[in-house]
Order: C-alpha cells, then structure tokens, then sequence
C-alpha cells in the first residue's frame, strides 16, 4: 500500500511539473512559427504592396493560386508543399541574450513582411510560413538552430539571419543542404553559392565612415576593434581607406568579445592623438568608449558600422552619457526608421498594428532593415515565376546584376554571379546623433566608397 | 607618464572587482571547501535588485535613493547567500535535507495554486469534467495542500543526505546555479542593457595633468576597505571558527564548532562581497546579463594567487591582474592584453606554487 502511495504521488507530481513546463505560451519563447496569414493593415500605400494586393483578388483567386503553387517546380524541393501551397523559411535570430534588443527588432521585422505577403494573397499561388529559432547570439546555439531547421522543419532557406561572430559557422550545413541564405551576413564574400549578402559588408561601411571624417578634415584616424572577425574588418577598412584620403594610422587597438574591460584600448588612442575613431564593438562596448573618451575630455569623430551604433536606435547610445554620445556618428545600411520616405511609412503602420514576437524592441531600426530585407526577398521570389528550384533562384538572383531590385529603404541589390558577386549591396549613407533630441540624423547620403 | 598612471588607475579598478570576487571564492572556500562558479552570478543578482531599486519608475525601477538602494541590495545579498547555503548547500554537505523538502514543498504548492486554479491539469487528465475551467479555489488548495505534503515526504524519504560530504556534487550544485540565476535575472528584468548610474558616475577630478574618474576611485577604495573588513571578520570569534573549519575541519566539529552556521554566515559575506564587487562594476560600466562572466574567471585567478586560503594574497592576485592587463594593453598590445596578463601569472605560481600564500593547501581531486 505504502509503495503504490508512493507510485500516485510520483506520478501526480511528474505530471504537475510535465504541465507546468509545457505551458509556457510567452511570446518570449526561442521557437515560434509566425502565423501563415494574418490581417494586413487596410492601407498599403507604396506600389509594392499595391502589386501584392493586385495579386491577391479574392478568396476563390486564392484557392485557385493555392492549386498552382511552384506549377514550374520538377520534382520535390525542400521546404516547398505543392499540395498546400505553402513555403517554409527559416531565421536565427538572438531574440534573448546580449544581443536580445537587436534581435527582438530583427525577428519581428521579418514576421512582419511574412504576414503582410500572405494577407495579401501570397506569390504566384503560395503563401509563406516562417520557422524562426532563438540563437541567443551564441555560435553553437545557432549551428544547432540551422540544423533543425534544415533537418527538422524542411526549410526552403534562410531570410534575414544576422549575427557575424556566428553565422560561417552554418556555411558547412548550409552548403551540404543547398539552402540559400539571403540576409545582413557579414563577413562578406566567401564564394559561397548558397549565401547572398544583402547589405554593404561592415568593411565597406568603415570605408564609408572614413570618407566621411576626410570630409569633416580629420587626419588621424584610429580604430578600435572586437578581436575576432568584427575588429578585423574595421582594421581591413582603415587599411584600405585612410590611404585614399592621405590619412595617418595612429592606433589599431583590440577589446576582448563579451568584455567590459575597453579602458587600455581608450588609453591608448587617446595616447595616439587620433582626431577621428572607428570602432567595430559591440553596443554596450561602444557605449562605455563614448563614455570613456568624455570623461577624459576627449573628443575626436567616432563612428561605428550600423549594427553595432544601432543607428537609428537607443541600443548604443542609450548606455552612454548623453553628452558623451552627442555627435556619434553610425552608418547606414537602409533608412532611418522616422523617415518620411514612403516606404518607412508604410513599415511604421504595419510595426505600430504588430502585437507578435519583437513587439516590444527597443530598436524597431532593426525591424525595419529585416522587413526591407524580407521585401525584396519576395520581390526575387515573385521573379521565379513558379520553378522554385534552387537552380533557378541562383540563376535569377545572379542576373539581378541585369536588373537590380529597388527597395526604397536600403541600397540597390544587384546579386551577380561568383566570385564576389553574391556582395549584393554597395554604398551606405551616415547619420549623426542628436542628443538634446535623441534623434539620428542621415548626414550623408548612400554612397559607395572613395578610391 | 599621465599615461601610465591613468593606465595603473584603470588597471586598479577592474583589479579591484576581480579582487572582491576572489574574497568571495575564498570565504566561502573556507567554510564549505567548494569554488562557488555562481559567486559572481549570485552578486549579479544584487547588483540588478540594486538597480531595480534605485532606478526611475519609467525605466523600470521602483525609483528610491540611491543610498537606500544599495543598502537593501547588500542586505539582500547576504539573505540570499545564506538562504542558498540552508535550503541547497546544507543537504549536501551531509546535513539535514529537512529545509530542502520544505523549501520545495512549499514552492511547488505555491505554484500548484495557480496553475490548478487557472489550467486546470496536464491534458491526459482530460476525462476530468472541471480541468477545462481550472479547479474551484477550495479544491485548489486542497490539492495544493496535498501536493505540499506529499513533496515534502517524498523528499525526506528518497532524498537521502550524503553521508560523506563529496565536493563534486557542491561543484555541480554551484555551475547549475549560475545557469539557473541568470535565467532568472532574464526573466525578471530582460536582457536589454542598463546604465546603472552611481551620483559620482561621470564625475571627474584631475590629478596632474592626469583626469581620474570618481567611479575609479571610488571603487578602488571600497575594495580596500571591504578587504581590511574582511581581514578584521577573520579575527573575530566567527572568523577563527571560519578558519579553525578551513584548517580541519574534523577537528573543529569535534570540539563543538557548528559548522552548518558557520558555513551559513561564510556564504552570507561571500554574497555581500559579490554583490558589492558587482555593484561597483556595473555602476561604473553598464548592467547587463553578460556582466558577471569575465568577472568570475578573474576572480578564480585572483584566488589561485591566494592559494585559496590568504585574504591579502587573493586581493593583491586581483590587483595584479587588472594592473597587468592595463599596462601590457597600454604599454605593449591590446591584442596580446588578456594574453600577457595570465602569462604573468603562470609565471607567478611557477615560482611560487601557492601564490602569495604562505599556507598553501593541498587537496585530493
């Protein structure tokens, strides 16, 4: 009697936790399929989306799109339900952990841009279903996500991954699976069939960040970078640019990844006399140089590749002093979120209805650079006409070189074939800090760099 | 030379945070013979209830002074450490696992509460007509009631304690722990950074042609002085029964030490010193989940130059370090920076196997 007593209590205590365990509905989860269709906002007011909507028709056009989803596809392809009409893609993204405000933004942009394309209707008779995975901006965690995702959930591809500390790590497993990747990667060029970069590499945007302290008449230049592949391409970008310019290297001085111990690094370009700074660090490192170099009453240009100054945002400056971070400058990959281009104003709507995961991002900056990303995403996909082959979309993407895609918010995409043409994007502009306003400012406008 | 000192105050300071950690290592070290892998964690905890306390009720805070902030934080810390050593530690270390059971008893019926009250039970119990509204509140805490109960028996039963005190499941207890805390700190307050200002944050003073910032002074000082506390404790009537427990432990029981209190107030102080290390150091660099991980490698450092056993051995490791990291950043290469610093070092515990200690211990492993 005593051990059957025993037997119930165990078995009512394995299912009071079992329960408890698997009730977890908060938004705040690391997997979560964002919904196949939802409500679009009743006004889409740029001519994209009015084509989206043109497409749609009614309920019965749709059904009768759904019967024709990849009517030009041989064969089965991962990630593609001819039967249902439905596309799988897939994203990593560091929606918890030290990069959780960046990813918040990121995630939700892509969500975003997935529910606005199957409210209205879909692509050429499909509809899209994202699978997204919570990396927490660590390597291994996003090896394993790629699998799953690849393995588990038959995901066509990859939209919108960022994170370059983590991302080669997946090439091995995105090579072996064929599965494209089309995102903010960074480093750039790897030769790599399946990965398209979609935004100016970090390198490029330090380039840009020189040629903007030329212009304001700086003649030192120093960086400060992460030691791993963010710093290397700064120092690559203050390698190939300050040359252009005639001007003097002064200080390359590294900070360990993940450390707040940036103070020998501020000490030594102080030391260096630099009128002018690079840093490739991440948000909250920057923040504590910002602070560092006005405590020391030092005052040189700073500027950083837009993921790490959050341009746009408060993820950087928002950690410094406010009279630190006055002037700090950020390059831009797309546009600033308080546009009044057309195509920002249309994002804001759908960002101000959105209640999904990333809803509550500090950074909707980042929300807007992945919906934009995810746009012409579509617009790639809309000119596949049916054969979603990966033979097809390589060919396709690699003629966008013939015929670019425009998408308001970011530089023109214009993939051409390897090597070195899957860099699709070139130029980004700069922006300035504001912080009697806190507000960013575009300075100067996108444009490639000087040689 | 305004460059060197301002890279030897620097070096201070962050030497003073990997200082007050190693302390922490050391103390509890002493009492329960365990490193502590979450003492930076557990300081963490107290750094952001500092923060939560002080901060703007806009940004997410409760918005009272400062001072009052820190004081509760502290007091906090302390609570937490030696609740952490009566309801996890003390089990382990061949003590009763009475606080356990009822520790676990009482949450789990704490929580049982709700999730009957508001899900009713796990859907294999779908045959049960009410589970789709969830329990009336009565039934709810009846069964709560019996979960309680039935916790509590099958923990004393089953849950039997060691008879000889092992420290690898302590080593396990302390690595899940510092997963399990920063899980909570996610939760509780997000993963989004935060400025933890001090009133002297910012604040600068010039030495020379030399600026110093307050926060580094600051810092600075309160580690020695939390040292030169610590070192006073230690001659206190507790302290020697610390360190009668640290030097035989056996014996001490033997002749009437109450080693579970000792051990309790060992892990308070750790707690309190963690959490003054974590506080200074994110008040004068940013709070955030990440904050607690080069700190606590560090601190580890700073106690092997101790030899785990010698307060003032441990601190000068800690200083070390952080000065020896500033001046090879500064004076040789930021890129060989963490490199040189533990070079240093290895080189000190070649010459001198037990750090700066003159009592070194050895141990089984």
């Amino acid at each position: 009697m005593s051990k059957l007593l025993r037997v119930l209590a165990l078995l009512f205590a394995v299912a009071l936790v079992a329960a408890a365990c698997g009730n977890d509905d908060d938004d705040g989860g690391g997997s979560e399929p964002a919904p196949a269709a939802t409500q679009a906002p009743a006004t889409a007011d740029d001519e994209m989306a009015d084509d989206m909507a043109d497409d749609a028709g009614d309920d019965e056009m749709a059904d009768d799109m759904a019967d024709g989803c990849a009517a030009n596809t041989d064969g089965d392809v991962r990630g593609v339900d001819k039967e249902n009409g439905v596309i799988t893609i897939g994203s990593s993204q560091p929606f918890t952990g030290r990069a959780a405000v960046a990813g918040e933004g990121l995630i939700a942009g892509i969500i975003i841009a997935v529910e606005e394309v199957n409210a209205n209707g879909g692509i050429d008779g499909c509809t899209f279903e994202l699978v997204w995975e919570d990396d927490r901006f660590e390597i291994e965690q996003m090896v394993t996500n790629v699998r799953k995702m690849i393995e588990q959930d038959n995901v066509w591809g990859f939209v919108g991954t960022a994170g370059s500390q983590a991302i080669p790590s997946t090439y091995p497993d995105i090579e072996a699976a064929d599965t494209p990747l089309w995102g903010p990667v960074s480093p750039a060029d790897q030769d790599i069939q399946e990965v398209y970069l979609t935004n100016p590499t970090r390198t490029e945007q330090g380039r840009i960040c020189i040629d903007h302290f030329a212009e304001q008449g700086a003649t030192k230049v120093a960086a400060i970078g992460q030691d791993n592949e963010l710093g290397e391409e700064a120092f690559n970008a203050i390698d190939m640019q300050a040359p252009v310019h005639g001007m003097e290297i002064v200080a390359k001085e590294e900070v360990e990844v993940r450390s707040d111990a940036v103070a020998p690094a501020v000490l030594s370009v102080i030391d260096s006399g630099a009128d002018a700074v690079l840093t490739a660090l991440d948000g909250t490192q920057n923040g504590l140089v910002l602070d560092q170099f006005h405590e020391a009453g030092f005052n040189p240009l700073v500027c950083s590749d837009q993921g790490s100054a959050g341009a746009g945002g408060q993820t950087t400056v928002g950690l410094a002093n406010p009279e630190a971070s006055d002037g700090y400058l950020g390059a831009l990959q797309g546009a600033l979120p308080d546009s009044d281009m057309e195509f920002v104003q249309h994002w804001a709507g759908l960002w101000e209805a959105y209640e999904g995961p990333g809803s509550e991002s500090l950074a909707p900056n980042f929300s807007l650079q992945t919906y934009s990303i995810t746009r012409a995403f579509f617009e790639l996909w809309d000119r596949l006409d049916g054969d979603y082959s990966y033979e097809n979309f390589h060919a396709t993407a690699e003629s966008m070189v013939d015929d670019p895609i425009l998408i308001p918010a970011m530089p023109v995409l214009a993939c051409g074939p390897l090597p070195s043409g899957h860099s699709c994007a070139s130029g980004a502009g700069i922006s300035e800090y504001d912080a009697d306003t806190e507000t960013w400012t575009q300075v100067r406008e996108f444009l490639p760099p000087a040689s | 030379m305004d460059q060197l000192l301002q890279q030897i105050v620097a070096g201070l300071e962050t030497g003073s945070s990997y200082a007050l950690i190693g302390l922490a290592i050391v103390v509890i070290m002493k009492s329960t013979d365990v490193p502590n892998f979450a003492m930076a964690e557990m300081g963490l905890v107290a750094a952001f209830m500092a923060w939560f306390l002080s901060a703007d009720p806009d940004k997410g805070g409760v918005g009272w002074p400062f001072w009052l902030a820190i004081v509760l934080a502290l007091a906090f810390a302390a609570v937490f450490g030696a609740i952490t050593q009566f309801f996890l530690v003390r089990p382990l270390t061949g003590l009763s696992n009475q606080p356990l059971a009822i520790f676990a008893a009482l949450g789990l019926g704490w929580l049982s509460v709700d999730f009957l009250r508001g899900e009713g039970l796990p859907t294999f119990f779908d045959w049960f007509p009410v589970t789709d509204e969830g329990f009336p509140l009565g039934v709810a805490i009846i069964l709560a009631i019996a979960t309680v109960g039935l916790t509590y028996l099958m923990i004393r039963h089953w849950v039997k304690p060691l008879t000889k005190v092992d420290h690898f499941p302590l080593l396990l207890l302390t690595i899940g722990l510092n997963f399990a805390l920063g899980s909570v700190i996610e939760n509780l307050w997000g993963s989004t950074p935060k400025r933890f200002d001090a009133p002297w944050s910012g604040e600068t003073f010039d030495l020379g042609d030399t600026r110093i910032g307050w926060d580094q002074v600051v810092t600075i000082a309160v580690g020695i002085a939390i040292a030169i506390g610590m070192a006073l404790f230690f001659w206190s009537k507790w302290g020697v029964r610390m360190r009668a427990i640290a030097e035989d432990g056996a014996t001490a029981r033997l002749l009437g030490i109450n080693a579970g209190m000792v051990s309790l107030i060992a892990w308070a102080i750790g707690t309190f010193v963690a959490g003054a290390a974590m506080i200074l150091n994110t008040s004068s660099t940013v709070l955030e989940l990440g904050s607690a991980e080069g700190l606590i490698l560090k601190g580890f450092i700073a106690a092997v130059l101790g030899g785990f056993t010698s307060l003032g051995g441990t601190f000068a490791g800690g200083l070390l370090i952080g000065v020896g990291e500033a001046l090879a950043g500064g004076q040789i290469s930021t890129s060989l920076q963490p490199t040189i610093a533990l070079l240093v070092v290895v080189v000190v515990l070649l010459v001198a196997p037990g750090g700066f200690s003159r009592t070194a211990r050895t141990r089984e492993v």
